[in-house]
Parts: structure tokens; sequence; C-alpha cells
């Protein structure tokens, strides 16, 4: 099946959009200021224009390239480019100071495909055997995993778990404008036809993390002057060292899968504590901080162990773990596909397409890693002056292009406004995001489970899946509170010392 | 920072009071079905009591010191607001005078805004761009762009 599905991507088209999709998630990646997430946002228009296959795996590709990508500004500039390069700076920019920069790049570089490789072996071997289980739920079991999809948002909600579940709660109200799932009853569409089909999906992912992005830039002027000088030396990590640092990058690229296939979590999370991991076990503990490779190693292997990680309950169940997949999402949708255990019957070429294309993703950014790492420290002396025009303008391009309608570029700045104004004020925008996916899930497979119960509300109690999935949501709601206390009275003890942009989302 | 944490509370409770009262208007057709409402109303029911919960908690943390010019200064609020009335001119404008120059336009007064002053450097970006994204967009994904109507 995997080699149907890499010869079904054994096209010079194919090959080169994914060679693309790694070259700009490492360049986004790179430049504090840029996210990944918001390049998958803007690039779901282009999707109209290719196979879902090659769509997809583009999206996935740029999501590749931005985890290594945020190591170059860690490591030259004490700035991690993604918060999943946040841990990567504590022993990379301290050997980059040693003049060890090109040894500091291609090692991360070198782990970041080792961890991409892992998790993608784990998503090609554990999301069939997860779809095939998923496949016998019904609505109650879909409406109970829907919940507990939700109660992800109580830990990706940053500072404030309340102000994180209120934004979910303008992303359910969101998801209600248009016709009801069931009965098709026009909901506050307040009598415009434009609003009966709901307020559409692309141009408020587009608003909410491309126009939002550019207007905080807008604001913080002090980065409009920014221009930065880079010199690097290209000395390589060794194949020696390479076979020494193997067992590590292994270690941390399993735990970066696990953790990346729990929703909620995120590449920042794998990163440290493949960190913690790899400075409690090492037998020079004392090294780490001071510029050691495993120090550099074991973070970035640990966040590409997240990019398959995710991807498993994203394909196998339908719940987007993080805000990237929440937006990769939309390129399914796009191709009126639903993620979910019956894409693993109804579209295997898809399915077998992607997994190929991840692992071809992964090559390509090894080899562009190690090949460009001085042609790439150009990258941030770009002028974000001229580049953020041209991303608003591609923003009203993305969301004019969806339904050619200028309404829904209108809907794109409004979001974009509201994105704004929630990032000033520590309002997550992610839990809209995935309350306008998981919201009508949840309502829709509720009232066909109370349907098919003649108007009983008693599978949630007597059907055990479903009330698995709700006491894991509950659990998590609840362990996501305690850590969010925990953190904030470690906070109040020790500020931390690692700079990082608190704008990106990954 | 207390200050916009209760409006945004305020604005919340008034969101969900808003929301349920157009939901009694939704019509429930029976079959054992909860109807339209049911969720709608649900969760105007949890906007509240979080909003509520927000306002409480707001109150009673000692952390909240920052003002809100600190949050929001009048220059940054000035840039972001030319942004968004630069926007909102170039979509009015692009259906007058089309894709094609509404966005050149756009990127020229954009980037003059930000303080880029080389003539040829606005020029080539804003042409530059406007071109590559039509053909795209138009040419390879065949988007109809509106052409304008003067």
């Amino acid at each position: 099946m995997l080699l149907d599905g890499f010869l079904s991507v054994m096209d010079w088209q194919y090959l080169l959009i994914v060679f693309l999709g790694v070259v700009l998630g490492y360049v986004v990646g790179a430049l504090p200021g840029l996210t990944a997430t918001m390049t998958i946002a803007l690039l779901l228009p282009f999707s109209f224009g290719m196979t879902p296959v090659a769509s997809i795996s583009m999206m996935c590709a740029v999501f590749v390239g931005a985890m290594n990508g945020g190591t170059l500004s860690a490591c030259l500039f004490q700035i991690p480019g993604t918060p999943a390069a946040a841990a990567t700076v504590l022993d990379g920019y301290p050997l980059a100071q040693k003049g060890e920069v090109g040894k500091a790049i291609s090692s991360a570089t070198v782990a970041s495909f080792v961890g991409g490789m892992v998790s993608t072996i784990a998503l090609i071997l554990f999301s069939p055997i997860l779809a095939k289980v998923a496949l016998k739920f019904s609505a109650a079991e879909f409406f109970a995993l829907a919940v507990f999809g939700l109660s992800i948002i109580a830990s990706i909600a940053g500072k404030s778990i309340l102000k994180g579940l209120l934004a979910a709660c303008i992303g359910f109200f969101v998801a209600m404008v248009g016709m009801d799932p069931i009965t098709a009853f026009p909901r506050y569409t307040l009598g415009t036809t434009q609003l009966m089909n709901g307020l559409a999906f692309i141009p408020a992912l587009i608003g909410l993390f491309g126009i939002s992005e550019i207007l905080v830039y807008m604001d913080k002027s002090y980065q409009v002057t920014q221009k930065i000088k880079t010199d690097i030396q290209t000395k390589l990590i060794t194949w020696k060292e390479t076979k020494g640092l193997m067992g590590i990058m292994l270690r941390s690229s399993v735990i970066g899968t696990l953790i990346g296939a729990i929703p909620g979590t995120g590449s920042d999370i794998a990163a440290f504590i493949s960190y913690n991991e790899a400075k409690r076990t090492s037998k020079n503990p004392e090294k780490f901080g001071t510029g050691c490779l495993e120090g550099v190693v074991a973070p970035e292997a640990g966040n590409n162990g997240v990019t398959g990680g995710t991807m498993i309950p994203l394909l196998t169940l339908g719940i987007p773990g993080d805000a990237a997949a929440a937006v990769m999402l939309g390129a399914f949708l796009i191709h009126g596909l639903q993620p979910g255990p019956k894409l693993f019957v109804e579209n295997t070429d898809l399915i077998y397409g992607l997994f190929a294309g991840l692992i071809i993703a992964n090559i390509f950014m090894l080899i562009q890693g190690l090949s460009f790492i001085r042609m790439y420290a150009k990258i941030l002396e770009l002028d974000t002056k001229i580049l953020m025009p041209i991303i608003l303008v591609l923003t009203v391009v993305g969301a004019y292009s969806i339904n050619n309608t200028l309404f829904d570029v209108f809907v794109a700045l409004f979001f974009g406004i509201i994105g704004y104004f929630f990032n000033k004020v520590e309002i997550p925008v992610s839990p809209i995001v995935l309350a306008m996916i998981l919201g009508p899930m949840a309502e829709e497979n509720l009232r066909r489970a109370v349907i098919l119960n003649n108007g009983s509300f008693s599978f949630l109690y007597d059907r055990p899946i479903t009330v698995a999935f709700l006491l894991l949501a509950v659990l998590s709601v609840f362990s996501s509170v305690w850590s969010k206390k925990k953190e904030r009275a470690k906070t109040i003890q020790a500020p931390p010392d690692v700079p990082q942009d608190t704008r990106k989302t990954s | 920072m207390r200050i916009i944490q209760y409006g945004f509370g305020v604005m919340m409770i008034m969101l969900a009071i808003f929301a349920a009262i157009l939901s009694r208007d939704f019509v429930n057709m029976g079959g054992g079905d909860i109807g339209p409402a049911a969720f709608p109303v649900g969760v105007s029911v949890l906007t509240i009591f979080l909003s509520l919960l927000l306002i409480y908690s707001s109150w009673k943390d000692p952390a909240l010191v920052s003002r809100v010019r600190e949050v929001f200064t009048a220059y940054g609020l000035s840039r972001v607001g030319k942004t968004i009335l630069l926007l909102i001119l170039y979509f009015i404008l692009m259906a007058y005078l089309g894709f094609l120059v509404s966005t050149a336009l756009f990127l020229i007064g954009f980037l003059w805004q930000t303080g880029v002053r080389k003539w040829a450097t606005i020029l080539l970006v804003s042409l530059g761009t406007t071109g590559v994204l039509y053909y795209v967009f138009y040419f390879l994904f065949n988007v109809q762009f509106p052409t304008g109507t003067l």
C-alpha cells in the first residue's frame, strides 16, 4: 500500500510542490514573527489548483520545514523562530557562540530528520489500527469524541483557561450561523442569503492567523526597522558524532511522537520534555546549557517527532491536535474530504500518498537543511517591511478566491481584527478554530444520538467508549487546570529567562 | 488589564443574551430531536457563566496591574487603524477599479505607510506582486477577480 502511495506521488510536479513546501516552511520558521499556522492558512487557496494529496502534502511539508527552521534564529540570535525551538536555544546558542554554528544547525537538522521519520513510521503503523477501531463508532461515540477534542481547549488556552473557554464559545456561535445540521433550519442568518451556508471557515482562518499577525506586526513598530546581518561558518556534524547521538535522537523522537499524538499538547512541550529527559539520563548533565550537541539534538528530534504524531488524531478521528492541524483540516474540507476513520476506507490512495509525502518531505528537509545552511542564514536579513504588504495582499486574494466574493474578504478582515485585539489582551484564538470544527460535530452527533435513542440521553452512561471519552475529557480539563496552577506558582517564584516570541502558535 | 477583562466579560454576556433571544424563534420539528435551539441556548448559558467567572476572577486577581494604555499604545493603535482603513478602502476600490489597479494602489499606499521611500522599490514590489498574484490565481487557478465597474 505504501509502495502504491510512493508510486502515486512520484512525478516531478508533486516532488517540486513538496520541496517548495519544505523550503517555505524553513523560511517561515526561521523568521520570528511569521508562523507555520499562518503560512498553512495562506496556502489553503492554492489547494484549488492541486490534487488533494499534493495540497495536503505541501502543508505537511511546510509544517516539517518550519519545525526545523526555528532552529536557525535560535542558534544565531537566541531568538527561537518558533516556540518549538525555545528549548534548542539553551544549548544551540552557546554552541554557536563557541564558533560552531554550522555544527549546531546541522546537528539540529539531522535530529529533526530522525524525529520526523520516526513519527511518520509511527503514523503509518498505528493510524490504520486506530481508524479500524474508530470505524465501529456511532453518533454517541463521535459526540463524546468531539467533547474530548474540545477539552483540549483547556490546554491550548495559554495563560487563562477561562479566556480560552470564552474564545471557544465565540467559535461555537460562529459555527451556529447558517442552516442547522439536522433540520436545515436557518439560525442567526439575520435574514440574509449570504449567511445561509454559514460564515466561511477558510476566510475566518485566514483572518485569525494571517491578517491578525500583520496587524500585530504593525502595532509593534520596533520591528519595522529591524535588520540583521548574518555570517555563519559551515562546519557540519560528522558521521561519528551522529552515530554517538543516535540513542538520544531515537528516544527523543519517540517522546515527540507520543506527545504529538495527544491532542492539546504541542511541539514546544515535546522539545522541553525531550531536553529534560536527555539531561536526566546523561552521564554529564552539567554539560547541558553550555553548548553540548546532546542539548541541541534532543529538543529538535522531539519537536519534529510531533509532526507525524499530530496527524494520528487528525486522520483517524478527525480531531486536530493543535492550531496547525486545525488549519490543515481546512485543506481536506476544500477538497470535500472529512478526516476520520472513513478516510482509511474511502480514500486509501490519499492516505498512503500522504504518508509517502511526509517521508519525502523529511528527506528534502535533511538535504536542503544541510546543503543551504549559509544561504538560509541570509533569510534573516529579509526586510519585513517589504514582506508584510505582500503577505497581506495574499491573505486578501486567498479569502476572495474561496467563493469569488468580496463578502468573504470582509469576513477575513473581521476575524483579523478580532485576532489582533485578542492577541493584545492575551486571549488565544486557537480555541475559536477548534470550536468552529468540533462544535458542529458535537451538536450533530448529540442530536443524532438522541433521535436514535428515542429522545433518551442514556447513551451518555451506558456505552463504555462514550463514557471513556467523556471521562478522558473531564480528566484532560482537570489536569490542565492543575498544571496551569503549578505553572503559575513556578512563574511567580522564578520568571523564565529564555526569550520567546509569544505571538507564535506553531 | 482588569478593565479590559471586565469589558470582555460584559460583551460576551451581551452576545450570549442576544443569541439566546434569537434562538426562541428556532422551530423544533419533533421526532425525538432536541431541536435547533438546544445547542445555542446551552452555549449561551455556558458563556454567561464563564463570563461572570472571568469578571469575578479579574476582580480578585492582584496580578492584573497593567493599564489599558500599556496594552494599547496610541502609536500602535494609529498604525493598526490606518492599516484597517487602507484595507477597507482597498476592498471598496476593488469593486470599482478592479483587482489590478486597486491592488497596485493599495501596495503603494501600504509601503509608503510603513516607511519605504524608495520609489523604485515601491513600484517594483507593488507592480510585481500584483502581476504575479494575478497570473497565478487568474490564469492557473481560474479565480475570477473583480474587473471593476468603472
